[in-house]
């Protein structure tokens, strides 16, 4: 029998051992040594941890001579005529004591895939003899659970593990975690509910479950067949400082979506902050693929796109206008945020409407325990956010608000026209939670933002007051229809609108507002046929209601006239469905539709123009005039999404991706980057869909244990319909934008590079090439630029180099930097100068064929948390951040005039001296 | 919370840093070779002119190049043909005096001797309304030289137009203000003695025609009005405003398109540095080649009626606020030179740049007479302009 199991024991573990064991071959002598001090040699010699209690090792004398023999071998030897057995998982070998009972190894059975089991041995058990040497059953950890029933088991099969995991402090589900077993690896992570699926082969598994900021835990389990595992795991207080890229360690080569960064809030916590304030938004922009057109600039210009192409989600609803005090700040409060997912190359089906990207902002929920809150002070901002339980363990509800009490950022920009002036600016979050019962589930969910500010310009014609307000509410009611179908219906609303105020001159006092409301009704399903498919599919459909400008007289002496561009109002609808097949382990394929369809709505005069001729006053010939609710214009088509992932192995995959967006509502701005005053269009008679075509490819791999992350990304975008516009057209109040509007072609490639770093020294490096390119060729000089040749956009910057890193140097104090390059962008130079009227004028030509000087900053951070004690009444840290260490002149724009018979030039520098500030935060 | 308050003032540390405009070298090697052309007729009776030129580099390698041999006229739509003739400096002058008529309209046509052919859009002439009002306003502005907040006056201007043709206006400022000098010369070397002078030289009145490019529209006002509209805003730094000020403005009724075209025409060339400039380009007016449709031709031909008024200023008339700004040059009565006659008539024919301010006769025993002598720029009125007031010119 001692013979069989040694047998057995060679021919299983073999393949277990050589993906993780391979070099630990031994030579060493033990003659009759106590077996504890064996073992003790042992470790050292093959880098291993034994695990076993040395009651069980005392007074066992062993012999053995060995000669670069497996270390698998050695133990069986050495183990020969004990009650002893082993496994190996890893660097850890787990010594059991009297586990083969009648003679069988039955603890071996399960990892068999190689039939010398007869079937009569299947009834047998060890579990629950194995039980016996992990007594304590409190000790979860260890704890050995069977999955499914016995009887069912299929040797050498696979079974399905189900569960929920979830945060025991909160009571909430945990979104995007990662459950994973390690040989062989196989890996998944958690839905926005909590839940997992994964197949395991039968047998002995030990689970992990990881996500940041919660403790990983592990359970051991026997799969006999399907069955369910629900998890509670613990906050990590030690975590609270971490970095943690772990989040998504391993769905960087797992995932089967190629270009989306995921970030947690966790990890703004460490990156030096930009003016005090954690901004989650701007790590976005230290992740390849995501730049801005510079500091204080507002938008994101995301694989080449425009800033209006990105659709930025809070819990699922639009945000319009993500800044605080045009781009300085984001509009997001980071306490209140659990993570945000951006999605920059493949674009699920169940997205749509901007051509680039999604920004999916996920609220956290609120704890269903306990009360609790955070806050914080930086010389901008006061925060604070607060959660409670309503209902014990199911209603919950959760708000966060950030209000600015100092003008300290207009100091700084003192410069800028700023001066004598106020900013203010506000944010709210709420969302409750109902945990109605097992299958269903409530959210309601809201946000609020509001900016004023009064900026006092060097003519007196400038408007002096300015604010502006995004709102949104949604609800959503998520139901589990039965174990392979869930459901999620979603009524949501969003509101961005801006006000202008001019009261300097009493006869030309006005006020001029610009709004936009949408309304959403969506239905969402996902259906899990087997283990291996999601299919989701679901409909959505929004009515949007766009205010262009409206200009009313201001006080009694106002003489100015009322004018209003008439309201436009459109329809967008999409009908999505997708399947998410695992083919096999190594390869996973998406394929989706989405096909959407606007309808541009009346009452509405369009104007007609003259074929031929460039869009202006002197070509329009006629006015057809539409009723409420009639059909403009409709468009139409669908949207292709496919993507796959092939794993070449446990460590690396590729993927790659094709994407079509479309895109019906536009900014439409003459500057060059996004300005407060822009306004959202539809798309109308004259004003085309924008279209997006993205082809990607990807390279994923992991080092070290998956410490270390690789990914190289490469993709092209041809873009139709791409808006830009005339040389100074004006869109406020302009009833014929089309005039001013010109759409042509676009492209964009690049490749991006990115390593990313966990552990005490940790963060990310990336480098990314990427250009982008329109044309303009109306075929005459109005609606011409650059002579119809591609040329570059505003945003088109080659290179970019980002570093983020973080150095703990104890639990309670790391240091961070973050190192920012980008060439410079476009910029216009004069080509010549004219006299005209009696001064000389300069003569702009050839867009974008100059880059202002390439950008370079260095920030610093440093954070000192207050203790750990559990008992302390409140958690708190401390952030010292240095803005622009080095203190460089990063030009933001440069301008020309022509004076004194000199064109001179002069560039505009935002944060040309290196700014400290220290925030204060805590946690209770 | 109460712990953080305690360290607001922490955070108020080191604020050093803000944005700022600097100078920025670059280098703009391409050139845009283009044609140029400026027309303008108004309902003035006179000789029009049009100035036709090419564009020159931006580093002024090559200044300012004419087209002397161009075939120019303007064409009333289905009348008359106006010609005109070569002057200089790429001015073309009409044959006839002569004047656009309201309601007609007219283009601009050149041909070029190497056959080119440029022609305008036929533009309408729309009289230009009497100025209402010009007026002035106390304000404080940023100084963009200074980057201080410095008072100053802001002249406005009312314009009113019952007819409600005319609703887009482009203004041309002619000012004029005197000077005075603070220690007028009273006296002059004349034959190798000191006589009273004849002439006044304590005052003089200078003009100025300032660049800028004024537009304004009523259209967006209820009664066709143009209301409070700013015309141009002087610091009290200024010597402008010092004494007594007059402005002439010129108000031209110009249309829509032509008043688009200047607001490009500005954007382009004031751009001021902020976090979203405007995009500069090619600004095109309603002058086309008619051979090559692509390429750019700069300029604009206007046709407008016109009107304009003057008004006069006093610095006493400003708000209580103000105050007028010192004379430009230094002038300090105590360090005026005292000289015997004799003395003094030898150092002013050496020294050129000096003047005799007064006579200051004996007060009393032990004393003479004696000659103040301060520099021209303190008492020469005509170091600065001219000291004839012009004829418009109301004391």
């Amino acid at each position: 029998m001692k013979h069989f199991i040694t047998n057995l024991l060679l021919c299983c573990f073999p393949a277990l051992l050589s993906a993780q064991s391979i070099g630990n071959k031994i030579t060493t002598q033990f003659s009759n040594i106590e077996l504890n001090i064996a073992l003790e040699t042992l470790e050292d010699l093959s880098n291993t941890q034994f695990y076993y209690q040395s009651s069980w090792v005392d007074s066992v004398f062993v012999s053995g001579d060995f000669n670069n023999t497996p270390l698998n071998k050695v133990l069986t030897d050495l183990f020969e005529g004990t009650a002893l057995s082993f496994f190996i998982e890893g660097f850890e070998v787990i010594i059991t004591n009297n586990v083969i009972i009648d003679g069988s190894p039955k603890i071996l059975t399960s990892f068999a895939p190689n039939e010398e089991i007869s079937n009569s041995e299947l009834g047998l058990v060890f579990v629950r003899e194995y039980q016996n040497t992990n007594i304590d059953k409190d000790d979860k950890e260890n704890f050995v659970q069977d999955i499914g029933s016995r009887t069912k088991m299929v040797v050498g099969g696979k079974s399905t593990l189900v569960g929920y995991l979830k945060s025991s402090e909160k009571n909430e589900p945990v979104v995007g975690g990662l459950v994973y077993v390690k040989d062989p690896f196989l890996a998944t992570t958690t839905d926005e509910n909590g839940f997992y699926s994964i197949a395991l082969p039968n047998g002995r598994q030990t689970v992990f479950f990881q996500y940041a900021g919660l403790k990983t835990t592990q359970r051991k389990i026997v799969m006999f067949s399907n069955g369910s595992l629900n998890i509670d795991m613990d906050i990590d207080i030690i975590a609270l400082q971490e970095v943690v890229i772990e989040s998504g360690r391993d769905a960087n080569i797992k995932d089967v979506q190629i270009g989306v960064n995921k970030i947690n809030i966790e990890e703004t916590k460490t990156v030096p902050l930009v003016l005090g304030e954690k901004d989650i938004m701007k790590i976005a922009t230290t992740m390849a693929g995501v730049q801005t057109v510079g500091e204080g600039a507002a938008g994101y210009n995301v694989r080449g796109g425009k800033a209006d192409q990105n659709l930025i989600l809070v819990n699922g609803a639009p945000v319009y206008n993500p800044s605080h005090f045009l781009g300085f700040f984001s509009a997001f409060n980071a306490d209140a945020i659990d993570n945000m997912e951006v999605y920059k190359g493949s674009i699920p089906a169940k997205h749509g409407g901007r051509l680039s990207s999604v920004f999916d902002i996920q609220g956290k929920s609120g704890n269903k325990e306990k009360i609790s809150g955070t806050g914080g002070i930086s010389p901008v901002t006061l925060r604070f956010m607060m959660e409670a339980p309503i209902i014990q363990d199911s209603l919950s509800v959760i708000a966060g608000v950030r209000y600015t009490y100092s003008d300290w950022v207009l100091k700084l920009v003192e410069n800028a026209n700023f001066n004598g002036n106020q900013v203010d600016f506000m944010d709210l979050i709420a969302q409750v939670d109902y945990l109605i019962d097992d299958k269903n589930a409530l959210t309601v969910s809201g946000y609020y933002s509001k900016d004023k500010f009064r900026l006092s310009s060097d003519t007196l014609f400038s408007f002096s007051d300015f604010s502006y307000v995004n709102a949104n509410a949604s609800v959503k009611w998520k139901r589990k229809i039965n174990n392979n179908l869930d459901a999620a219906f979603t009524a949501l609303g969003a509101h961005y609108s801006y006000e202008m105020l001019y009261d300097q001159s009493p006869p030309n006092s006005f006020t001029q507002d610009f709004g936009l409301n949408e309304y959403t009704i969506a239905t969402d399903f996902n259906y899990y046929p087997t283990e291996e498919q999601r299919i989701n599919f679901g409909f959505s459909t929004k009515n949007y209601r766009v205010n262009p400008g409206s200009m009313s007289p201001k006080g009694s002496e106002s003489t100015v006239l009322y004018d209003e561009v008439q309201n436009e109002q459109g329809q967008e609808s999409a009908l999505y469905i997708s399947d998410q097949i695992e083919i096999n382990p190594e390869l996973t394929i998406y394929g989706g539709i989405r096909y959407s369809m606007f309808n541009a709505l009346g009452a509405q005069d369009v104007y007609g123009y003259a074929d031929g001729l460039p869009k202006n006053r002197d070509s329009r010939i006629d006015t057809t005039s539409y009723s409420k609710g009639e059909i403009i214009k409709t468009y139409h088509g669908p949207e292709f999404r496919v993507f796959g992932r092939y794993a070449l192995d446990v460590n690396s995959s590729v993927k790659l991706s094709y994407n079509r967006t479309r895109q019906y509502i536009h900014t439409m701005s003459n500057s060059t980057s996004l300005s407060p005053t822009d306004v959202w269009r539809l798309s109308s008679a004259h004003i085309k869909p924008q279209i997006a075509d993205q082809i990607a490819l990807g390279y994923y791999r992991n080092f070290y244990n998956n410490e270390w992350e690789l990914s190289v990304e490469t993709y092209y975008k041809f873009l139709q319909d791409l808006i830009d516009f005339k040389v100074g057209g004006t869109f406020l109040l302009n009833p014929a934008i089309e005039t001013e509007v010109l759409q042509g072609k676009g492209k964009s490639y690049g490749i991006e590079f990115s390593l990313k770093k966990s552990g005490r020294l940790n963060g990310w490096v990336n480098y990314t090439y990427a250009r982008t390119f329109i044309q303009l060729d109306g075929g005459n000089p109005e609606e011409t630029i650059n002579a119809g040749q591609f040329y570059p956009t505003n945003y088109d910057k080659p290179h970019t180099f980002n570093m983020v890193a973080n150095y703990k140097f104890t639990r309670r104090l790391s240091a961070s930097t973050n190192v920012s390059f980008s060439s410079g962008r476009p910029v216009t130079y004069p080509v010549a100068v004219y006299d005209f009227q009696g001064a000389q004028n300069l003569h702009y030509s050839d867009r974008n064929a100059f880059r202002i000087p390439d950008y370079f900053r260095i920030d610093l951070g440093i954070n000192l948390e207050g203790n750990h004690k559990i008992k302390k009444l409140a958690h708190s840290f401390w952030t010292l951040s240095v803005y622009n260490l080095l203190g460089r002149s990063n030009p933001y724009s440069v301008f020309f005039d022509v004076e004194n018979g000199t064109v001179n030039g002069y560039q505009l520098v935002i944060f040309g001296e290196p700014i400290p500030t220290l925030t204060y935060n805590f946690k209770f | 919370m109460r712990n953080s308050m305690n360290h607001i003032v922490l955070f108020q540390f080191g604020l050093l840093s803000f944005s700022c405009v600097e100078p920025y070298e670059y280098l703009s090697t391409s050139y845009d070779e283009l044609i140029v052309i400026e027309g303008l007729l108004t309902d003035e009776n006179k000789n029009h002119e049009i100035k036709i030129s090419y564009t020159y580099p931006v580093d002024f390698s090559s200044s300012f190049v004419e087209i002397d041999n161009a075939e120019v006229f303007i064409e009333e739509k289905e009348r008359s043909i106006y010609h005109f003739h070569y002057t200089d400096s790429g001015k073309y002058v009409s044959d006839n005096s002569f004047q656009g008529l309201y309601g007609k309209e007219y283009r601009l046509v050149v041909n070029t001797e190497d056959g080119q052919r440029y022609q305008s859009t036929y533009e309408l002439l729309v009289p230009s309304p009497p100025i209402d009002s010009i007026y002035d306003f106390y304000a404080e502005l940023p100084n963009s030289e200074t980057d201080e907040i410095e008072p100053g006056i802001q002249f406005f201007i009312s314009t009113n137009d019952q007819s409600g043709i005319a609703k887009y206006f482009r203004y041309e400022l002619q000012e004029t203000y005197k000077i005075v000098v603070p220690y007028p010369s009273y006296f002059e070397v004349q034959d190798g003695s000191v006589v009273r002078r004849i002439d006044q030289v304590g005052s003089c009145y200078k003009s100025v025609k300032p660049s800028n490019l004024i537009i304004g529209t009523s259209s967006s006002n209820s009664e066709n009005r143009l209301e409070e509209f700013p015309l141009n805003f002087i610091f009290q730094s200024s010597q402008k405003i010092r004494t007594r000020y007059s402005v002439l403005v010129k108000q031209y009724a110009i249309s829509e398109t032509a008043y688009h075209y200047y607001r490009r025409l500005k954007e382009n060339n004031e751009s001021t540095g902020s976090l979203s400039d405007k995009q500069t380009g090619t600004i095109v007016g309603n002058i086309s080649s008619t051979q090559g449709a692509n390429e750019p031709v700069l300029g604009y031909f206007e046709v407008s009626g016109t009107s304009e008024k003057r008004e006069f200023f006093s610095f006493s008339d400003f708000d209580p606020r103000f105050e007028p700004a010192s004379f430009q040059a230094l002038c300090d009565y105590r360090r005026a030179r005292r000289f015997s006659f004799q003395e003094g008539i030898e150092f002013i024919q050496s020294n050129q740049g000096y003047q005799i301010h007064t006579i200051e006769y004996a007060s009393g025993p032990g004393t003479s007479d004696a000659l103040i002598i301060l520099t021209k720029s303190c008492t020469s009125c005509a170091e600065y302009a001219d000291t004839t007031p012009p004829n418009y010119w109301i004391p």
